[in-house]
């Protein structure tokens, strides 16, 4: 049975490793791979978001604040060796605020959640899934996908993606990584030992 | 046989005939069977949407041959053979072809856009199929659980084929 996600944005997703919750301030990463997930006119393909990911499994992203260009260029250079058909990478620089402010149009309810789900050596880690959970219909995740892809904003180079605050992004997540491990050292550690072997919610 | 211009294929008559248009160009009326038709190894088709959608699906199942991300899933083989047996359903004749994509969950995913529609229609391998399609000025339309057999409803074929 597969675990229920957590989908709180006020309390920590991984309080051992995790720079603290997501701000609305803050601005996330999502790579994207040319062509699997482009258009030829530049627009996202609904295929670049899965439906489990919004539903359960999180559409991961990587806060700019906690990590950095070269971080990611080594994650490119690891997907480029497991799929070569790779033409090129671009990121979404998404302000967490445009997802966030993604409402229900007749009740005004908060669509999607942006969560801290960062891991042991990777602070920044973070997904998007819907607020609530519970049993939705295929057709209905197609519309909430719908809804999202207009508002994510244009692709680009991953070297526009950071400004000159956050190149040294990594550095400030491990930095507060260990603090948080350092409050809690037993517990994370436990946590620590529970992901190694696969048991967490955050592998 | 009144007409002598229109030839019935025997068995198959109620559901397919073959016209000679006036202008001399072939008309085929839709059918939901799967018609094979045997030709010359020289002849050269210059418009075959079916063709392309299906050596799309046979270009996506071999590049997707295994997980190309942490935590990806392939689509499995019945969710591109159901994907296959859905493209034999569509009417192309007037319906443009979608784009094909596959999605990090095993989706097989059809996509139709236009200036006011879109229409994300996907596959998982179950025989069936789901859709969401959203035109300016009407309602949504919510589609799950279909069988691929039946095809895409005449209701999202016509916003499909919206120009």
């Amino acid at each position: 049975m597969s675990q229920e996600p957590h989908r709180n944005e006020q309390t920590s997703a991984a309080p051992c490793f995790s720079p603290g919750p997501v701000q609305s301030y803050e601005f996330v990463l999502r790579t994207l791979l040319d062509p699997d997930h482009i258009n030829d006119d530049g627009t996202l393909k609904p295929a670049a978001i899965a439906l489990e990911d919004i539903h359960k499994r999180g559409w991961s992203v990587d806060r700019t604040g906690f990590t950095s260009p070269w971080r990611i260029k080594l994650f490119h250079y690891r997907w480029k060796k497991r799929k070569p058909d790779i033409r090129r990478f671009y990121v979404l620089r998404i302000p967490v605020s445009d997802i966030r402010n993604i409402r229900d149009g007749t009740t005004n309810r908060q669509e999607f959640a942006v969560i801290d789900t960062a891991s042991f050596l990777s602070p920044a880690h973070a997904e998007v899934l819907l607020s609530t959970g519970g049993s939705y219909s295929k057709s209905v995740l197609r519309s909430f996908r719908t809804k999202l892809i207009p508002k994510l904003p244009t692709r680009i180079e991953l070297s526009e993606a950071f400004d000159h605050t956050e190149k040294c992004g990594v550095a400030r997540g491990i930095l507060r990584q260990l603090g948080a491990i350092l409050r809690s050292p037993f517990r994370c550690l436990r946590q620590l030992v529970l992901s190694a072997t696969g048991h967490s919610h955050n592998p | 046989m009144n007409n002598p211009d229109m030839i019935f294929f025997g068995a198959i008559a109620p559901y397919i005939s073959y016209d000679s248009s006036p202008s001399g160009s072939s008309i085929f009326q839709h059918t939901p069977h799967a018609i094979y038709v045997t030709v010359p190894a020289t002849v050269v088709f210059r418009n075959n949407p079916t063709k392309d959608l299906l050596d799309r699906l046979t270009e996506l199942k071999k590049s997707y041959s295994q997980p190309w991300l942490p935590g990806s899933s392939v689509p499995t083989d019945s969710a591109f053979q159901n994907a296959r047996e859905f493209v034999s359903t569509l009417p192309l004749s007037y319906v443009p072809k979608p784009g094909i994509h596959v999605a990090s969950d095993g989706e097989v995913n059809f996509h139709w856009a236009g200036p006011n529609f879109k229409i994300d229609l996907g596959f998982y391998g179950d025989g069936k199929f789901s859709y969401y399609a959203l035109k300016e000025g009407s309602e949504p339309i919510y589609g799950d659980d279909i069988p691929v057999q039946d095809g895409a409803p005449q209701r999202l074929l016509a916003i499909a084929s919206t120009t």
